[in-house]
């Protein structure tokens, strides 16, 4: 007559539970770990250059576009939640292009990609050239493409028009 | 198995708040944004569905207004086009239903661009040109603000009415003296 393992005796309990909590330990642990190694980061910069492609002949300029912000949260996706983000744009020669400044935006620091529902300024560099929206924007700076949803407010100033008569 | 679910319980609710500070709604962060207030001496406009910006152009669309002292423009789309980045206007070209005012005169044209580097304005497609002095029709109008002269490019010319103040030069062309329109240059 065989005699079959009870798996109902209390020998078998105590190993079992013991597993189950060392994995969720295993588990909670470095997500734990993981997240404490991220703190917010304080006025952060960070500078985008030419490429070799785009450099102009007797170029001294080399900065493209700077990043700026009072923080950054990572978030999952490789994506950071950036507050009183600014991006300053350069012409080769070295002056302002134009200026962006966004309250609070979602940045994707690989894609050089920023978006929210929120606010969005844009302004040359000598501020005879003013864009805001608050409904909402995506950025790609890559390219230099800002897409402004619902309604959006322009001030030209009437130098800039000027400018253009010879 | 008794003990061991408030253990897991204990151990899932050390882990949570973790997840939820991650997702803490962001507060409004107190940024003031910058920009001067609509003057007389600014071009301002609005749109509703929003706007494209890209190196050298800037393109606006649904329900487009233009204010510019007492003229306005409306328009469904409208685009403005810089020669190298930001230092100058180029050329402002306004698709779709065009309809400008000023003062006691009307505009409508499917097609209106300006040019900034000479101070002319093309109206073309199903043009109406209506001044106290005269309306005139026509498929393509071109008029420059600087000199005050017009021209009616098109084949088919319909002068519906002339009044004191306008004069008509023979080949097309025109001149009316638009009342209210100031100099484009301050």
């Amino acid at each position: 007559m065989r005699v079959r393992p009870s798996f109902s005796s209390r020998g078998w309990r105590w190993p079992l539970f013991l597993c189950l909590v060392v994995a969720v330990i295993c588990v909670c642990l470095p997500l734990r770990a993981q997240l404490k190694q991220m703190p917010a980061l304080k006025d952060f910069k960070i500078v985008d250059y030419f490429s070799r492609e785009e450099m102009q002949r007797g170029q001294t300029n080399q900065v493209k576009n700077l990043f700026t912000g009072a923080e950054a949260q990572q978030r999952p996706g490789g994506l950071v939640l950036v507050r009183q983000m600014r991006i300053d744009n350069f012409r080769p020669d070295g002056g302002t292009n134009f200026i962006v400044r966004m309250p609070e935006c979602i940045f994707d620091y690989v894609d050089r990609t920023a978006q929210s529902t929120g606010r969005i300024e844009v302004a040359s560099g000598d501020r005879q050239f003013l864009i805001s929206g608050r409904e909402g924007f995506s950025c790609r700076l890559t390219n230099t493409l800002i897409i402004l949803s619902n309604r959006v407010r322009t001030e030209i100033h009437h130098n800039l028009i000027s400018l253009a008569k010879p | 198995m008794k003990t061991a679910l408030p253990c897991l319980l204990v151990l899932l609710s050390a882990a949570c708040p973790l997840r939820a500070a991650d997702a803490k709604p962001a507060g409004q962060p107190a940024v003031k944004m910058g920009g001067a207030s609509a003057g007389t001496n600014t071009l301002l406009i609005v749109c509703d569905n929003g706007m494209e910006f890209t190196n050298g152009r800037v393109a606006y669309r649904g329900n487009v207004q233009v204010l510019d002292g007492d003229m306005s423009l409306n328009c469904e789309l409208l685009t403005v086009y810089f020669p190298t980045n930001f230092g100058s206007l180029d050329v402002i070209v306004a698709e779709t239903n065009v309809f400008i005012t000023q003062a006691d005169s009307l505009a409508v044209a499917d097609r209106v661009v300006y040019n900034a580097t000479n101070e002319i304005v093309t109206l073309t497609g199903n043009v109406i040109f209506d001044t106290p002095q005269a309306t005139l029709a026509g498929e393509v109008i071109t008029y420059n603000l600087r000199t005050k002269q017009g021209r009616i490019e098109s084949k088919v010319v319909n002068i519906i009415s002339t009044g004191a103040g306008a004069k008509f030069m023979g080949s097309n062309a025109f001149s009316i003296p638009v009342p209210g329109n100031k100099p484009a240059t301050k």
